[in-house]
């Protein structure tokens, strides 16, 4: 009974019932906004969800368990079993050179084949492609490390952020950060020609101190520091501003999100009224069809308009311009960077999960020349059986074993029995 | 009435061709399965037909879209099971088969047969003529089925179970559902359509949570590892490859199983022509077993081509003519939010000037990445005769945009990028409430545009 239950939380059938189960149920959400949002909610944050997960993962557990097992054992070597391979034949041992010990003689065939027989109960067993099982088995690995480590991550994780300029300090999930230097990686000179996407950074790098250690923080992976992992995740500008009129004056440092230039942003000074502010180019090139512009991103000039007004001014750092019946002055305008701060344990487990899988589908490649070939035999009764099963293309295992069974001893013409099971 | 005939007529043929698959594989002599067939068709198919007319049991049997829902359940489900038949021989019990046949049969006419009820009774309330239009109808079902009733003394004599077992029979009415299942006329949808959607969907939302949990979710601007197969793994490329593994693994793995099986073993033959001979006949069954699952490939392939056709019709808005204001003589306002609605719809939207020197059309669409993107309705290289005013310029089809004259698809994040088969970028900035595109900057592309040499190509 706990062999058959065993049996079964190990089954395929399992594994194709819990993954259709799946599927289902983001059918059934598929046609509603943020289909797969409600699908990871239901996945990962409801009980129901939560035992899918775990049979999930105990099914691919017992299925590696079972095929490692199943592989790894010496099987009993029987007159039967060896009639359920894929094909098989029965030979008069007396026809059999060395009648009295037919299976050295077998020995001796098998080895001519390639093959390494060893002893087992019964009989003899000789198989290539032992550890044939290794890539489905490293695969199921990395899928359940990967969804283990989704659950948790999705439990405990953490997020916080703050935006810095150089030389600023701020501090998220208790972690005091201090941005030693900034690079936002920006070119001094961008030529937009045609699309804003064509707008790429790279290079963008913050050199952060953090729990007493200095790190550098990029957009790309993230850098691990005092048990917490910091990324570069945006930047853009911050100016400096401030709005003088008749004694009234509004200063304020909003962080201005205009990249790629192109883009707008609003900001307010202390008050209702609100700006519009882009980048400016500072040349607009015409030739022909085309139409470049160029923006210097080193001290890029701003456009900056009153919402809802049609006045606009366009200044630099250190200028003033009218705006408003005022004068608005442009203090300064420094690249910011916000740096994510995540504390999250499972997050080494993720990379983990999501290689081992790699590696598995990679290594799954191998299996189309990699698979177990499996040759058998005994002697029961007078009759010595040898049978032949290849894990894939059986078709051709058969002919392979029929071709070299012709040649074996005592397969003459008022021949043996043989066999090859063929699906109805 | 011509529309209830042919639509009726064109159902009762499909349903003949089902019940003669399904009568054809039972064969002669299992009157009692063949008859529960029928039955369970013919109650279907009345009930079916009646819910639209009695209101109450219809609205407390489900809404339209959980017909649909189940009618794509059907159709995946019989395919599924052609290929757990595959895996699993079904071996069931004789007194179930009257039974299995009844739901059987009740399953491959209900859904349609609710459709043309639906069609049938709101045909009738548009022209007023009740008798006439459910006598069309009735007409065009009883020749459609009339040709099985003619036939089927031949089809049963067939030797129908030489070509087809329960794993292709059931893969070949899958496939057939598949390409026709549901009623054209009531746009019902397709059920490769709605699982590439889903597929898809599953795909972006299931690539860009894994970016987000591996902290190296997609930016705008900076440049993060692995963005680029992460944006090829959630587009539709990526859906479509799924969706077709998905429907066409089941009959490969069919035809694979099938011609992997080995000849018989005729070693103990002593004349070479038996031994010839048996091979052959061997071979030859296994062809006749394999003609149904090729036909079904056939259908499949035929239907996810259909597929890209609806997922991505073309659709080409009318112009907009656009003038300037008194307010402000030099600028053209490009509203996010018009008529159409929202340009954040990722929509395209069209537009005409109308200048001293001539019509000036150009076009504006709200890219993937929240940028818009403004142009000339025309490229730098096609020149469509003046009289083939249908070939010019651009439409939208899904998430490219299509010059109808050379059919070259444009993703629609290319928009605002010179050269090629683009369309021409037209200098704009953005506002508030939209995009504000400078009348002389417009004249002045648009003019450079009539200076080019354009060869055309030769259609």
């Amino acid at each position: 009974m706990i062999a058959r239950i065993l049996n079964f939380l190990g089954s395929w059938w399992l594994t194709a019932a819990l993954l259709a189960a799946g599927a289902g149920l983001f059918a059934s959400v598929a046609t509603l906004d943020g289909a797969f949002d409600r699908w990871a909610h239901v996945m990962l944050d409801t009980p129901a969800g939560l035992a899918g997960l775990a049979l999930f993962v105990i099914n691919l557990l017992m299925a590696s368990v079972r095929t490692v097992v199943r592989r790894s054992g010496v099987a009993d070597v029987s007159a039967e079993s060896i009639q359920a391979m894929d094909s098989w034949v029965a030979l008069p041992q007396v026809a059999v050179a060395d009648a009295a010990d037919p299976l050295a003689a077998m020995r001796e065939w098998m080895s001519g084949l390639g093959f390494r027989p060893e002893a087992a109960p019964g009989g003899i067993v000789a198989r290539k492609g032992k550890l044939s099982y290794l890539p489905g088995t490293v695969l199921r690995a990395g899928v359940v490390v990967l969804v283990v480590a989704l659950v948790l991550s999705a439990r405990l994780r953490q997020e916080g952020g703050v935006s810095l300029v150089e030389g600023q300090s701020g501090s998220a999930l208790g972690l005091v950060l201090h941005a030693a230097s900034i690079d936002p990686g920006l070119p001094a000179e961008f030529l937009q020609v045609g699309d804003s996407a064509v707008f790429r950074v790279r290079g963008a790098r913050a050199t952060v101190e953090a729990g007493g250690r200095t790190v550098e923080i990029t957009p790309g992976y993230p850098t691990y520091a005092d048990g917490l992992y910091l990324k570069l995740s945006h930047e853009g500008f911050r100016a400096r501003t401030t709005w003088r009129a008749q004694g009234e004056e509004r200063t304020g440092s909003p962080l201005l999100d205009l990249l790629p230039p192109g883009r707008s942003d609003e900001f307010g000074l202390g008050g209702a009224t609100l700006y519009t502010v882009s980048l400016e180019p500072e040349r607009t090139m015409s030739k022909g069809l085309l139409t470049g512009k160029l923006f210097d991103l080193a001290r890029p000039r701003l456009r900056v308009a009153s919402k809802g007004g049609a006045e606009a001014a366009i200044v630099r750092a250190g200028e003033d311009a009218a705006l408003g019946g005022g004068i608005l002055s442009l203090d300064a305008v420094v690249p910011y960077v916000h740096v994510l701060v995540v504390r999250d344990p499972a997050l080494p487990a993720l990379y983990g999960g999501v290689a081992l899988t790699l590696l598995g589908m990679l290594l799954m490649a191998s299996r189309l020349a990699w698979y177990e070939r499996t040759m058998r035999a005994c002697v029961h009764g007078g009759t010595v059986f040898v049978g032949y099963n290849e894990e894939f293309y059986k078709k051709w295992g058969v002919y392979k074993f029929r071709a070299w069974s012709s040649a074996l001893p005592g397969k003459a013409a008022d021949g043996p029995q043989a066999g090859a099971r063929m699906r109805p | 009435m011509n529309e209830a005939l042919q639509s009726a007529l064109r159902e009762g043929l499909q349903w003949a061709f089902l019940l003669a698959l399904v009568a054809g594989y039972v064969g002669r002599g299992a009157g009692r399965e063949e008859a529960s067939l029928y039955a369970g068709a013919a109650l279907a198919a009345a009930f079916g037909a009646s819910l639209s007319y009695i209101p109450t049991l219809a609205g407390a049997l489900g809404s339209d879209a959980a017909w649909r829902a189940a009618r794509f359940l059907r159709e995946g489900g019989v395919f599924t099971l052609g290929m757990l038949a595959m895996i699993v021989p079904a071996r069931p019990r004789r007194t179930w088969l009257p039974l299995i046949l009844f739901a059987f049969g009740a399953s491959l006419t209900l859904f349609e047969a609710r459709s043309m009820g639906i069609f049938v009774h709101a045909q009738s309330e548009l022209t007023g003529d009740t008798s006439s239009v459910a006598g069309a109808a009735a007409g065009g079902l009883a020749v459609g089925l009339g040709l099985f009733v003619f036939l089927r003394g031949h089809i049963l004599a067939l030797p129908a179970r030489k070509a087809l077992t329960l794993p292709s029979l059931l893969m070949a009415i899958g496939a057939f559902l598949f390409a026709f299942g549901g009623m054209r006329e009531l746009d019902e949808g397709n059920v490769l359509v709605s699982t590439g959607t889903a597929v898809q969907l599953f795909l972006e939302g299931a690539i860009e949570a894994l970016q987000v949990r591996l902290l190296i979710p997609a930016h705008r601007f900076l440049d993060v590892p692995w963005d680029g197969l992460a944006d090829y793994l959630s587009g539709d490329r990526a859906a479509t490859t799924v969706l077709v593994l998905m429907v066409v693994t089941p009959p490969v793995y069919f035809l694979i199983d099938l011609f992997s099986r080995p000849d018989p073993d005729v070693s103990d033959l002593g004349v070479a022509a038996e031994r010839r001979l048996r091979i052959a006949f061997f071979r030859r069954e296994l062809v006749y077993k394999a003609a149904p699952v090729l036909l079904s490939f056939l259908v499949i392939m035929v239907a996810l081509h259909a597929l890209n056709a609806t997922a991505n019709p073309m659709d080409e808005p009318a112009y907009i003519p656009l003038r300037s204001s008194e307010e402000e003589p030099g600028i053209l306002r490009l509203p996010l939010t018009d008529q159409m609605g929202s340009m954040t719809d990722q929509r395209l939207r069209k537009y005409v000037y109308y200048a001293e020197a001539g019509k000036v059309m150009f076009l504006a669409i709200m890219k993937p990445d929240g940028m818009l993107g403004v142009a000339l309705d025309e490229c730098e290289i096609c020149k469509p005769a003046e009289w083939n005013t249908a070939a010019w310029g651009y439409a939208q089809m899904g998430r490219n945009l299509v010059c109808k004259y050379c059919m070259t698809p444009i993703p629609v994040g290319s928009v605002n990028k010179p050269g090629g088969c683009n369309p021409i970028p037209v200098p704009f900035r953005m506002e508030e409430g939209g995009a504000v595109v400078a009348i002389e900057d417009l004249m002045r592309v648009w003019a450079e545009t009539r200076k080019l040499d354009k060869e055309g190509t030769h259609l």
